[in-house]
């Protein structure tokens, strides 16, 4: 292993060996936001979550692994009582150890306890200006909180990175919210957009229309780059392209292109009971591979079909556009969370900006349209129509 | 750092682009025109030189051919 390479970085050996280098690991589903877009439905802990003496075997099991990453997230990781104890246990290890969080009642004594315990880092969720975010977050003093978290970040020295969940509401905010994230110190900005799944299905009006891409990413592309002039690296997520004029520009050339959707190739999604998915995000319904408490997770990730489904590379999977695109062997119909949660099924992928713009050559746009509710259960799925029209169609919306 | 202590399951890793040395956007390995730009992607562009693509691509071009001698020599040890 390298020790310059930051840790998530995947290789061509990690590829081949199918090492699950980062895990995203939902360690309750506790919180004390009320997200409009919240995808798992967060809220009160699920019933039969770890104990902290099965989370720290589980912590064992993946550094066995291989594992190089662990990210603890909600729900809201700190919501749980002994989560400086399972963060030990990461880093005893030798993983590295981050936590996603939106930052509310994150004191700054807290932070100080993570820092000393060996966290690595947060990553705070920024959806917006004040008003905006606090709408989103559905609790009114939340963005003044997740600020105060950066700034306290600052005073203990711990790295603080930003996540921004892109809305339908969000992209007039973006400009301004990279100028407040810089002041505040922050190095990384994440940026990914909403996805179609539990609460965002219900506030379906909250999801960008794909079609939108073509003036978001420009925009993007535009913060990219002032960004890096401020010292501010804008990280695109794995539902943020692809392969469009902006490719080079934040995933490489020296990074490397986008490689293809690494749900259960190299990253494990866990659920707060010990349900083992190919990514965090996934609809349990249909990526859950079982739990670590039936089976030891080197064997689920060995054998079981729910985790396996990104390994061989075909392209059998895709249809529509995805199916005979240019980049379908190594995209794949990029991020799977984001096509299955829209249509039951992965492998067409509308929210692409080089689908976008190749569609605009033919003078046509995509938008989705809700035709069916998500029932309320974590991670569910509702169903949406694919709807394809004139690129002047503006008056149909 | 910890290591994995064995190998439990395998997958074909991503096929690799290259850069259209015209309209810096990734295409298939030894395509002979650009189908984005049209262009002979092997040219460099005005672009291509200034943003330094050349040098970063060199670099990216030997950290993958040492990647996959390493792995060519664990295989055959195996």
């Amino acid at each position: 292993m390298n020790e310059n390479l930051p840790s998530r970085r995947v290789l061509l050996r990690d590829e081949i060996d199918c090492v699950p280098v980062y895990v995203v690991w939902e360690i309750t589903l506790a919180c004390n936001l009320k997200c409009l877009h919240c995808g798992s439905r967060a809220g009160h802990r699920r019933a039969g979550e770890l104990s902290t003496a099965e989370c720290v075997d589980v912590v064992r099991q993946l550094a066995e692994l291989g594992t190089r990453e662990i990210s603890i997230i909600g729900g809201e990781a700190f919501a749980r009582k002994d989560w400086l104890d399972i963060v030990r246990a990461i880093r005893e290890r030798g993983i590295q150890c981050s936590m996603q969080t939106g930052g509310y009642k994150l004191t700054a004594d807290m932070l100080r306890a993570a820092h000393e315990a060996g966290l690595n880092g947060i990553g705070v969720s920024i959806d917006g200006l004040e008003p905006l975010h606090d709408r989103l977050r559905g609790v009114r003093g939340s963005y003044a909180e997740a600020m105060r978290v950066l700034e306290d970040c600052r005073r203990i020295g711990l790295d603080a990175s930003v996540n921004t969940q892109i809305t339908a509401s969000s992209i007039d905010d973006l400009s301004d919210l990279m100028r407040v994230i810089i002041d505040a110190g922050a190095k990384y900005w994440q940026i990914q957009l909403t996805v179609a799944m539990g609460n965002a299905v219900d506030n379906d009006a909250l999801l960008i229309q794909p079609f939108e891409l073509a003036t978001l990413m420009p925009l993007l592309a535009d913060l990219h780059a002032e960004g890096r002039s401020h010292g501010l690296e804008l990280i695109p997520g794995n539902n943020i392209g692809y392969f469009g004029p902006y490719e080079a520009l934040w995933r490489g050339p020296d990074r490397g292109h986008y490689p293809g959707c690494p749900a259960g190739q190299n990253v494990i999604g866990l659920e707060a009971d010990g349900t083992v998915k190919g990514c965090p995000s996934l609809a349990t319904q249909r990526y859950g591979a079982g739990s670590v408490r039936d089976a030891p997770i080197a064997q689920l990730w060995a054998e079981h079909p729910a985790l396996r489904f990104n390994r061989e590379r075909g392209v059998e999977d895709l249809w529509g556009f995805c199916r005979s695109c240019y980049y379908a062997e190594v995209c794949r119909g990029g991020c799977t969370w984001t096509a299955d949660s829209l249509f039951g099924r992965r492998g067409n992928n509308p929210y692409c900006h080089y689908r976008v713009l190749e569609l605009a050559k033919r003078g046509l746009r995509e938008r989705v349209v809700k035709s069916e509710e998500a029932p309320p259960l974590s991670f569910a799925t509702g169903r949406f129509a694919l709807i394809e029209e004139p690129l002047d169609a503006r008056a149909a919306q | 750092m910890t290591g994995p202590n064995r190998v439990v399951a395998r997958g074909r890793p991503s096929p690799v682009l290259t850069l259209c040395r015209q309209c810096i956007q990734f295409i298939h390995a030894g395509t002979p025109r650009c189908p984005h730009c049209l262009g002979d992607p092997n040219v460099a562009s005005e672009r291509y030189r200034e943003g330094g693509f050349a040098a970063v691509e060199a670099m990216r071009r030997i950290d993958d051919l040492r990647a996959r001698r390493s792995i060519d020599e664990a295989d055959a040890r195996t």
